[in-house]
């Protein structure tokens, strides 16, 4: 065939699917999640967004050989920027790895669980077990998996709620709830809540998974509920911090709006904190709402947001001794701000800032010190009273 | 304020959340949304493609004249430069007729395909990024979001898996192409827009295998919309032809010169195939 026509074509065929890129590209996300950290031992547990798994001791120094965890790759143009020329890609994982005992746990987006178990520091390269065996739940697992009672809770994406043996990986019970889950399972005295994309959270027995009640909101609910002291509170993105009783019967519930002009904001997107019975919400629109624990009343809005009014709260936050240390970040422009809140006095203090990272893992705390993990993948060590910020190279030692 | 931003305020932004109003009056069906955002968008160009597509076919129809033109001044490229200019004059067609509508929709067109992606939000990182482009002040919104994905047989935020959609994708498309495909006297000219035929069809159809859903819904959508206009502005075209009657071809004694080479005058058979001229093995594509 003449040269010339094949060069034609190939050139218009190459425009058009560099067209085609583009448009999905510019923005276009691709999933390579954000797991928090987690530790075990005095050692520290870091899943990087490349599916690496690291055992870290707290000067730095990887112990051992990391794990790689890889899922087989379905193919396609539309995932060329992570799995071009390779048949496997990453497994994206949104949550921190739970602990048990001398085990971690890992779930992602490969549908599974993973259990590893450390050995003086070291994770060994051979999983404990994996749950399900063969295949996967299905779905994937957004919503990571809460680790308590010996149990791992978790849920996939399609709708079920799993609670697995922590030392065998064996299936206890699975309740499916129909709706889309991307919320970690929260575990009170006798039962475990979830929320839903239905917009309704779950109450299931501990024991045997069953319905005990549903609550209905007017938004998708896709953060974990926080449990203190018989009361369930969750944040929904109809933009209201909701509480409820162990019965399910609601007993407060607060919007998020804005206090000059009371218009509605944004959603609340990740997991509130308590301490001396004020709730701290933070929220998407960058502010961090103070309620009053019992009530539901309103006490303060503190505004994180920098850059003419740019920041959103999409890391769920810590509390350090008397201090709330809060991740704010520019998800357009990809940086962040860490802030200390004086839970005594309310006082804002900026600990340290990042000019190319944003944060949406969950931040972890350990003896005074905060571990972030950013959207480039990096891992800090920040001192929640002075601001001293450390970084981690993760480069296995010889 | 950087393009990016400039782009997502003026273009993006709004269309992500006039998908996301429409999806809530349209029975909080996305696909729905989808095919109706589809049709109001082309409804809006309408002017912009009339003008292409009739561009498009003048210069279809000049094709015979610019031929010999390229004939005869083969070897005079500025001499058939100017008799190019010339015919374009006296036919009263701007070679970039139908170029500038296109460029003007171009931006439209990314921006839909954007605010598909967007809206299916597949993952928390997309989720994520969508809440930066909801409206605050429409109550109605933020509720709407994460929207339901579920349309006919098809999780809009996934591949289609029984294939069905890519079928329909790379048929629709191929009817398109062949409507508006004219026959060239130019053997190179007619394999490529041939070879094209075929190939921007399987390419999209490929495209929406591994593309989720609502992309490939907006991509039917558009075409049969497009089939829809073409057929009012010129007819079926060059599609015709194939369910016309063939007539009976006559023995091919006269098709045979003293060289032996076939000599089949032009326009003996409808959708003549110029590489036969030559006696070159044609391009069986369209066969």
């Amino acid at each position: 065939m003449n040269t010339r026509i094949i060069k034609n074509s190939l050139a218009l065929v190459a425009l058009i699917v560099g067209l085609l890129l583009l448009a999905s590209c510019t923005g276009g996300v691709v999933a390579r999640g954000w797991a928090g950290v987690s530790m075990i031992d005095d050692t520290l547990i870091f899943a990087t967004m490349t599916g690496k798994i690291y055992s870290v001791d707290k000067t730095g120094t990887v112990l051992g050989t990391p794990v790689n965890l890889v899922v087989s790759a379905s193919g396609g143009l539309s995932c060329i920027p992570t799995c071009s020329g390779s048949q496997t890609r990453p497994v994206a994982m949104y949550a921190s790895p739970g602990v048990a005992g001398d085990l971690v746990y890992f779930a992602g987006n490969d549908g599974r669980v993973h259990a590893y178990q450390l050995v003086d520091g070291r994770l060994r390269d051979q999983t404990r077990w994996i749950y399900p065996p063969e295949g996967g739940l299905g779905s994937v697992i957004i919503g990571g998996l809460t680790v308590a009672n010996n149990k791992v809770y978790l849920s996939s994406a399609n709708g079920t709620v799993y609670a697995l043996t922590a030392p065998e990986g064996y299936k206890e019970w699975s309740y499916s709830i129909g709706g889309k889950i991307w919320s970690a399972p929260a575990v009170g005295t006798d039962t475990v809540y979830i929320g839903s994309f239905d917009k309704k959270v779950y109450a299931l027995d501990i024991n045997t998974g069953t319905k005990k009640w549903e609550y209905e909101t007017e938004g998708a609910i896709t953060a974990a509920p926080l449990v203190n002291d018989g009361i369930v509170y969750f944040g929904s993105y109809d933009r209201h911090m909701y509480a409820l009783d162990t019965s399910g019967k609601l007993v407060w519930k607060f919007p998020a709006t804005d206090n000059i002009t009371n218009s509605p904001q944004n959603w609340f997107w990740v997991t509130p904190v308590l301490q001396n019975g004020i709730l701290y919400a933070p929220c998407l629109d960058g502010k961090v709402y103070m309620l009053d624990a019992a009530t539901g009343g309103f006490m303060d809005a503190i505004d994180l947001r920098y850059n003419n009014d740019k920041g959103s709260i999409s890391s769920s936050p810590v509390i350090v001794d008397n201090t709330l240390v809060i991740a704010v970040s520019d998800l357009a422009k990809k940086t962040s701000r860490v802030y200390a809140i004086d839970t005594n006095s309310q006082g804002v203090k900026e600990l340290t800032g990042f000019t190319t990272e944003a944060i949406n893992a969950p931040l972890f705390a350990a003896d005074g010190i905060v571990y972030i993990h950013t959207t480039t993948d990096n891992f800090y060590g920040l001192n929640a009273q002075n601001g001293a910020l450390q970084k981690f190279s993760l480069t296995t030692s010889k | 304020m950087d393009a990016g931003a400039i782009w997502d305020l003026i273009i993006l932004s709004p269309m992500i959340n006039i998908m996301v109003v429409l999806t809530r009056f349209l029975f909080n069906n996305l696909g729905l949304s989808i095919i109706v955002l589809t049709i109001v968008i082309r409804a809006v160009m309408y002017p912009l493609s009339r003008r292409q597509l009739q561009s498009s076919k003048k210069m279809q129809e000049l094709q015979p004249k610019m031929a010999e033109i390229q004939k005869k001044y083969a070897k005079d490229r500025q001499k058939l430069a100017k008799e190019q200019m010339a015919l374009y004059k006296e036919a009263g067609v701007s070679p970039t007729g139908c170029l500038l509508p296109m460029i003007i929709q171009m931006p439209v067109w990314i921006a839909l395909y954007q605010s598909i992606s967007r809206v299916l939000a597949t993952t928390p990182e997309e989720l994520l990024n969508l809440s930066r482009h909801i409206y605050t002040s429409w109550p109605i919104v933020f509720d709407q979001v994460p929207l339901n994905s579920q349309f006919l047989w098809l999780d809009l935020g996934a591949p289609d898996k029984i294939i069905l959609l890519p079928i329909l994708v790379g048929a629709t498309m191929w009817i398109q192409q062949k409507m508006t495909t004219p026959s060239y006297s130019d053997p190179q000219q007619q394999t490529n827009s041939q070879m094209m035929l075929w190939m921007m069809p399987l390419l999209f159809a490929f495209m929406s295998l591994s593309f989720n859903s609502g992309l490939a819904l907006y991509w039917l959508t558009s075409n049969i919309i497009s089939i829809v206009m073409q057929y009012f502005i010129s007819g079926w075209g060059p599609l015709a032809t194939m369910f016309r009657k063939q007539p009976e071809k006559k023995p091919p004694a006269k098709l045979t010169s003293s060289s032996g080479q076939i000599t089949q005058k032009k326009g003996d058979l409808q959708g003549t195939n110029p590489t036969a001229e030559k006696g070159k093995k044609p391009w069986m594509f369209w066969k």
